[in-house]
């Protein structure tokens, strides 16, 4: 985590630096014309359907209003999505739900079992995509409570223990079920391995508080690149008192963790001229000529809920909701 | 191994004749300014009707052997009317002399040896500027450079506004050996390279060599800038400065004991943080922040006697900026410069053989200190509760060196200069530590994970006239290189995350070992007494890298030495050139081409970031590949008259293949130019009144853009184009300067100088990048792209004087 911090910090300060005496354009740039490609996004959690969100990807200096991004979606009427098993293949079907996109394909023959492979087919416009995920073991939660950084706004801390002698990788994930309606990445560095910790208690904290709340970055950063930071790090990373939150603690495995590790050193380095651009990696495979991007992921998941009635007094809820 | 054998056979056949002949007698000793006493490198020394010659060392030291008889011996240097003398040779004869300054510049008349140098020498892809000619061009905010100066030269570009760094002939910034005064200067700049750390009033001569590298150079594969400083005036007290708008300088020179020991003392520092505050509010960062350099340059000599002399050379110069403030949760300080010491021994066994031995220390660091508070109270204005971190970074490099060369003037038509040189380098890769209300975390300065390393070159070279149309150089050097221990290699899994184990190795336990043989050859064939064809090869291993992960060069591009991973770079260039004067040697003009290869060239990984290798070797995140770069290069100068100028023009393309980047295939190199061009010019108008300008135009620097993007969890992810395939706009600029001398007393001279940078206010990028606002699910994504700029137009004055 803190390392995290310091290779922000050393990219912010090195942004400030050339921000003194400098003079910002905009510009035009003309760029190559990228095929569009497909997207899947997709996952498959344990003791749940699998989930599959499709889309194509766009070129990089397309506004993206509401039409255009309803164009990139595709749907059922031009793919058919059959996750497997090993023994039933699950045509998904292709339905409403509660959060934005408010549709995609879920499954309903199968739900994800701890340590069991899913194979993911994608027939779309003619082509085969194919992908394969593995859920690993849970690992269970020790605790989770709120560290309070004031009066008003707290931060979720997770402790569990990790197994010895063997590579684990991990996600966590939050909701705060008073402002969202799923389950997302705490923080931008919601992955961890434990690379430096093997076999001792881990602990994650989301330690930036909101980010709006800094004096550095009111100085820096206009309002817009501001409430642009604020959207991307989603409005869960700060509770309050009176917030029902559930965190979700997945193992993953490597190939998966690879992607999400890739996933935020793009994060990091978009954009960014100090750095050369990370590229996220990929584990859908197109057919030949043609690329896929985005990430089948298997989540052996386990979760954690509190309410937060105050400072002083947390109630547990149970696990997920 | 086979081809290196037979350069040393060849080598031994060339000097074979110079036993054969008998009766010949030598005339040597120093070439000197006659006000000053200072020593004139480079000098030349003809004699008169033949095509015998030579030059002075870098220590003005000459020496020509000659059959006894009767001869006009010539001596002449650039800005310096020839001296002629006539010799009865009976003997061996020493013979100083001093010659007196000339405004030649101006002086359409004067027919001189020198002037053919460049014509009719071995030596091809060099580049001389008298730091005369330096003065006359506009200055950026006033202030004189010597290394702005030689990047308007073709085959040597500047990276552009903000960059410190420069590329010769496709090569890296790092793989240019910047000596000053025998020592290496690891970083060349100051204020992100819009100043040099030359203090133009310390600087007697600058050498650049593009390509042909004699063998007394090694360990950089692409270029030599040599420079060398003033010695200090050997007669009288003088005194020099400027007062500038941004900066000022000072230098004073004099005897120690008249005409046998002599000082330079020269001092420059900005002061633009102290000239802002006064004028800025209590709570404007201004008050805070600010960014200074200061540089000292310093020289003592001493005669000894006529075979012996003592030098005693230093420099130290300081970066420092610091930005942010209490109240802002802010608070940077970033301290880096550069110091050195040399210690040199001249040394005269005969009048033909010439030894200097030089013990070199030499520093370059590079700090950071970041305090980052967190507003912990609302109300608490001065973040006085604040909790927060401090993090530090440090870096650097230490080396020791030891010098010793030999010049062998075994005959007018022969010199052969051998010698050995040893280094001990200590490099600090960055190292960072983080404290977190008082622990520390990340690596332990103490013990932070320094990598030593021993590296020795020897050399032999002979230039050799075979006769009046051809002239050889051959020679060859051979390096070692060998890291030792104590030394930490941490061995990452597969996927470059965990660390599955470390070897330790203990003190001056050998971690790494390489060597090379390089051979080092030039010829020419003069064509008429003003035009030859040369050509070139030399080949040169590198045992040190600099690691820039940005697109930029900034002082946290990181040194790191070879070691069991990284492996030394090797270059090999071919160059081919024809040299022609014209007009009574007014004009000269060149047309060269070259072909270089690069081999094992380092990139960080896609996606590396500054702090990747806390407790890690650097070296974990680098990427191997190679590169290759070729060019034609034009140039034409007008040497003398009121109207002085020249036109520099590089075509050139250089690409480099790594396997991780693009499959294999190759692509440009952040500095890949296809067109350069640099136009001087100086007109004297009155006989005070000088006007100059400098044009300059190039091919936008690459970089990577997002070419399309997509949706993971309703965010936005970027796909990115190929490898530096998109091209920034073009750069050019126009910069004018004025210079006015005021009236002249006895012993004071002063003069106004007054300059116009980016005269048309061009905003020359930076660099582009690019910023998405808005929101998928909202349907209000959208993105920008934008350019920075750094330098607009910008007027400078300064007062310059001299008593």
């Amino acid at each position: 985590m803190i390392e995290n911090l310091l290779k922000i910090s050393i990219i912010f300060v090195l942004l400030s630096l050339v921000a003194i005496s400098s003079c910002i354009k905009d510009i035009t740039v003309d760029l190559p014309q990228a095929e569009p490609c497909m997207v899947v996004d997709g996952y498959v959690d344990f003791d749940d359907y699998p989930i599959v969100f499709l889309s194509k990807s766009t070129a990089y200096f397309q506004e993206l209003d509401t039409n255009a991004v309803n164009e990139t979606i595709i749907t059922d009427a031009k793919a058919t999505v059959i996750v497997s098993d090993g023994s039933i293949n699950d045509t998904l079907q292709y339905l409403p739900i509660q959060h934005w996109p408010y549709k995609c394909f879920i499954g309903s023959k199968f739900k994800g079992q701890l340590n069991h492979r899913y194979d993911l087919k994608i027939l779309y416009d003619g082509s085969t995509y194919t992908s394969s995920t593995y859920i690993p073991d849970t690992i269970p939660i020790d605790t989770v409570f709120p560290t309070f950084m004031n009066d008003t706004f707290a931060v979720m801390r997770i402790n569990w223990k990790d197994p010895k002698n063997q590579s684990n990788y991990y996600t966590i994930h939050v909701k705060n079920q008073t402002q969202a309606m799923y389950y997302r990445p705490y923080a931008l560095n919601h992955i961890i391995s434990d690379k430096m910790s093997d076999g001792q208690a881990m602990s994650f904290a989301m330690v930036v508080k909101g980010l709006e709340r800094n004096a550095y970055y009111d100085n820096f950063f206009t309002k817009e690149e501001r409430d642009s930071f604020v959207n991307k790090l989603g409005d869960v990373f700060c509770f309050r008192e009176g917030d029902s939150v559930s965190l979700k603690l997945s193992t993953i495995d490597n190939v998966s963790y690879n992607i999400w590790e890739s996933w935020y050193r793009n994060y990091l380095t978009d954009g960014n001229p100090f750095t050369n651009p990370a590229s996220v990696k990929t584990n859908i495979d197109a057919p030949d000529g043609m690329r896929a991007y985005g990430f089948w992921v298997g989540y052996g998941c386990n979760y954690r809920s509190l309410y937060l009635y105050s400072k002083d007094s947390v109630v547990p809820i149970g696990g997920k909701f | 191994m086979k081809r290196s054998f037979v350069y040393c056979i060849l080598l031994a056949i060339m000097m074979l004749p110079q036993f054969a002949f008998a009766q010949k007698y030598t005339i040597s000793g120093y070439i000197k300014d006659k006000a000053t006493g200072e020593d004139l490198i480079g000098a030349n020394v003809m004699v008169a009707g033949q095509s015998v010659g030579t030059s002075a060392n870098g220590y003005g030291f000459y020496s020509l052997t000659l059959p006894g008889g009767t001869y006009d011996i010539i001596y002449s240097f650039i800005g310096y009317s020839d001296d002629t003398i006539h010799i009865n040779l009976t003997s061996d004869k020493t013979l100083t002399v001093q010659m007196s300054s000339s405004a030649i510049m101006t002086q359409e008349v004067v027919v001189s040896a020198e002037r053919k140098a460049n014509v009719q020498s071995s030596q091809m892809s060099v580049v001389r500027l008298p730091v005369e000619t330096v003065k006359t061009l506009p200055a950026f905010m006033g202030e004189v450079d010597v290394l702005k100066t030689i990047q308007l030269m073709p085959g040597v570009q500047s990276a552009g506004d903000g960059n410190a760094g420069f590329y010769v002939r496709g090569g890296g910034p790092d793989q240019n050996l910047i000596l000053l005064d025998e020592a290496t200067v690891y970083n060349a700049s100051h204020l992100f390279g819009f100043f040099s750390v030359f203090n133009a009033d310390a600087v007697k001569d600058m050498e650049m060599f593009k390509g042909g590298m004699p063998a007394e150079y090694g360990g950089r594969i692409s270029s030599v800038l040599n420079i060398s400083m003033k010695n200090g005036n050997m007669k009288e007290y003088h005194f020099e400065g400027g007062i500038g708008s941004v900066s000022s300088r000072f230098t004073a020179q004099g005897p120690i004991v008249k005409d046998k020991a002599s000082f330079i003392v020269s001092a420059r520092r900005t002061y633009i943080d102290a000239l802002i505050r006064p004028f800025t509010k209590k709570t404007s960062l201004l008050r805070t922040s600010g960014y200074y350099f200061f540089d000292v340059n310093a020289k003592a000599n001493w005669i000894i006697n006529d075979n012996n002399r003592l030098y005693l050379s230093g420099y130290y110069g300081y970066d420092k900026f610091r930005f942010g403030s209490k109240e802002m949760g802010l608070d940077m300080n970033m301290p880096w410069g550069n110091g050195f010491v040399t210690l040199r021994y001249n040394h005269l066994f005969n009048n033909k053989f010439f030894s200097n031995t030089s013990l070199i220390w030499s520093n370059y660091k590079f700090n950071t200190s970041i305090s980052m508070l967190t507003m912990v109270d609302e109300n608490d204005e001065n973040n006085e509760n604040a909790s927060g971190f401090v993090l530090k970074q440090k870096s650097g490099i230490n080396d020791w060196n030891l010098k010793q060369d030999f010049t062998w003037l075994a005959g007018p038509k022969n010199t052969v200069k051998f010698g050995v040189q040893y280094t001990h380098h200590k490099f600090t890769p960055n190292t960072l530590a983080a404290e977190v209300s008082d622990t520390t975390i990340g690596s332990d300065f103490s013990n932070n994970n320094n990598q030593f390393a021993h590296e020795v070159g020897i050399y032999i070279g002979d230039d050799f006239k075979i006769n009046d149309r051809f002239t050889l150089y051959l020679g060859v050097r051979n390096s070692y290189f060998v890291q030792v221990g104590p030394f930490t290699r941490y061995i990452k899994d597969e996927l470059h995350q965990t660390t599955i184990d470390e070897i330790r190795y203990k003190d001056n336990q050998p971690v790494a070992f390489y060597w090379d043989i390089e051979p080092r050859a030039s010829f020419k064939v003069s064509i008429t007494e003003n035009s030859s064809i040369k050509a070139s090869y030399m080949r040169n291993s590198q045992y040190i890298h600099l690691a820039s992960i940005s697109a930029t060069t900034l002082p946290i591009d990181l040194w790191v030495a070879c070691s069991d991973v990284v492996k030394p770079q090797k270059g090999s260039q071919y160059a081919l050139g024809y040299f022609q004067n014209l007009f009574n040697d007014k004009f000269e003009g060149s047309i060269e081409v070259y072909y270089k290869t690069l081999k094992n060239q380092i990139e960080y990984m896609d996606g590396a970031l500054p702090g990747d290798d806390i407790s890690d070797n650097a070296d974990n995140y680098f990427i191997f590949g190679k590169g290759y770069s070729y060019g034609v290069e034009f140039f034409f100068k007008k040497r003398v008259g009121l109207f002085t100028g020249w036109i520099g023009y590089t075509w050139s393309k250089t690409d480099k293949i790594f396997d991780e980047i693009d499959n294999g295939n190759p692509f440009p190199a952040k500095y890949d130019r296809r067109h350069d061009l640099s136009v001087t010019a100086s007109y004297q108008i009155t006989e005070r009144l000088t006007a100059s300008a400098v044009f300059v135009y190039a091919t936008g620097n690459t970089t990577t853009l997002p070419i399309a993007s997509y949706m993971i969890d309703g965010d936005v992810v970027n796909v990115y184009g190929k490898r530096n395939s998109y091209r920034m706009p073009s750069y050019h600029r126009l910069d004018l300067s004025v210079t006015y001398d005021l009236k002249t007393k006895k012993n004071w001279e002063s003069s106004f100088n007054f300059s116009i940078y980016n005269v048309y206010n061009h905003k020359n990028p930076y660099f582009i990048y690019v910023y998405n606002a808005g929101n998928v699910k909202e349907g209000t994504y959208r993105t920008v792209a934008k350019q920075l700029s750094l330098i607009p137009i910008l007027p400078a004055i300064t007062w310059n004087f001299k008593f």
